[in-house]
């Protein structure tokens, strides 16, 4: 992120925020939408987060620290919108229309199905955890410092999204491991 | 290990699926928002309310500051360090006072001096607010909502603070406007709190009332 934008934005150029939303809006909304897996939402995240960081950015004191900031109200933003999801959206997935050849292809589905549904059942602070560090790629440190949380909070809620997605990941292997040792037998 | 691999490359397949180019809308309903969204001042200054011009904001939202006076509420066993009768408390008569004192009127407080205040900044609310820096700040655990936090006063939805000895709690919180409900004047907002305080069912907590 450029420095001087961001300076400049602080000080109340219009112009210059636009440039700075610019280079941020797609890392703040593929963060949004990695936490929220739902492109609406994520949107709706990313425009109050940028206003919110329009708003509030006189109180930020070192530039160099933006991206940080930013990450953090976006996650806050994404807080705020995550309960609307899970009262009122419902979810509609379009499926794609091309032929799957492969067995490897349609496991690679099964995987992804199956990790989503788990990521879904996390809460919103493990889910920022996980895509903070994993997506982004902020160590976990890092990432303690970004959501304001001890770094063993930070740990904990990796620990347990890594072991509710990895159980997932494995029970979408068990029918494909099971399938290759009838092939096997036959 | 294998397993370990196979399961690092199908997250890092499926947190890196899709597009993340933002929409032209998206940036441009940011961009117009901002032309009509004032910057906060770096300043300590007491409290504001956040502008609600922005067409992002169409469920617009209403800062309310209430003051709580907690000793009125438990007695003055948590008055604090200070030796002056609280507010809500009562005074037992001396029973040797014979002359009463002619009264004179109250003289105005003193104005309060907040260049050494500090500034709590609500990132979930959007707002700034200043506090005696001997205050503790007990920052909202989640966002306020009328089922959730309507009735309750000291709801974890607020933004809080409290001063030494826990005398007084100031919280801050935002609550929606009903579609097409407008504020425009001081007479709006009085009529706007007094409906409020029926809706919170609990009339009597927003006795004096300042708006």
């Amino acid at each position: 992120v450029d420095r001087e934008l961001v300076e400049r934005a602080r000080a109340g150029d219009q112009e210059a925020f636009a440039d700075l939303v610019h280079q941020v809006s797609d890392t703040l909304l593929g963060i949004a939408r990695r936490i929220l897996r739902d492109p609406d939402l994520a949107e709706d995240a990313l425009q109050n987060a940028l206003v919110s960081i329009w708003r509030s950015l006189p109180h930020l004191r070192d530039a160099n620290r933006f991206e940080g900031w930013a990450f953090r109200i976006l996650i806050n933003a994404c807080y705020a919108e995550g309960p609307r999801n899970r009262r009122w959206a419902s979810t509609v997935r379009l499926l794609g229309t091309d032929v799957v050849s492969s067995a490897d292809d349609i496991q690679t589905i099964s995987d992804r199905d199956e990790l989503e549904r788990a990521f879904r059942r996390l809460p919103l602070d493990q889910r920022a955890v996980f895509v903070l560090h994993h997506y982004v790629g902020l160590p976990l440190v890092a990432v303690a410092e970004t959501l304001g949380i001890p770094d063993g909070t930070a740990r904990s809620r990796l620990h347990y999204a890594t072991r509710a997605l990895r159980a997932a990941f494995d029970a979408a292997q068990a029918p494909a491991a099971a399938l290759t040792t009838q092939e096997r037998l036959a | 290990m294998t397993r370990d691999r196979d399961f690092e490359r199908a997250t890092t397949d499926w947190l890196d699926a899709g597009s993340d180019s933002t929409p032209p809308h998206v940036i441009d309903a940011v961009l117009l928002a901002v032309r009509t969204t004032p910057q906060e001042r770096d300043l300590r200054i007491p409290w504001r309310i956040p502008s609600m011009k922005s067409p992002l904001f169409a469920a617009a939202t209403v800062a309310v500051i209430l003051v709580a006076v907690f000793i009125a509420i438990y007695g003055p066993g948590l008055g604090g360090t200070n030796n002056a009768p609280a507010a809500g408390s009562t005074v037992a008569p001396s029973p040797t006072a014979t002359t009463r004192p002619t009264p004179r009127p109250t003289p105005a407080p003193p104005p309060i001096d907040t260049m050494g205040w500090n500034t709590y900044e609500s990132e979930r609310y959007g707002f700034s607010i200043g506090y005696p820096p001997d205050w503790t700040t007990i920052p909202a655990e989640h966002a306020w909502t009328w089922a959730r936090d309507g009735g309750n006063w000291l709801s974890k939805g607020m933004e809080a603070f409290m001063a030494p000895a826990y005398a007084v709690r100031v919280s801050v919180w935002p609550i929606p406007l009903e579609p097409r409900e407008m504020i425009d004047s001081v007479e709006d907002l009085q009529a706007w709190v007094a409906n409020y305080c029926d809706r919170m069912d609990q009339s009597a907590a927003c006795t004096d009332l300042d708006s």
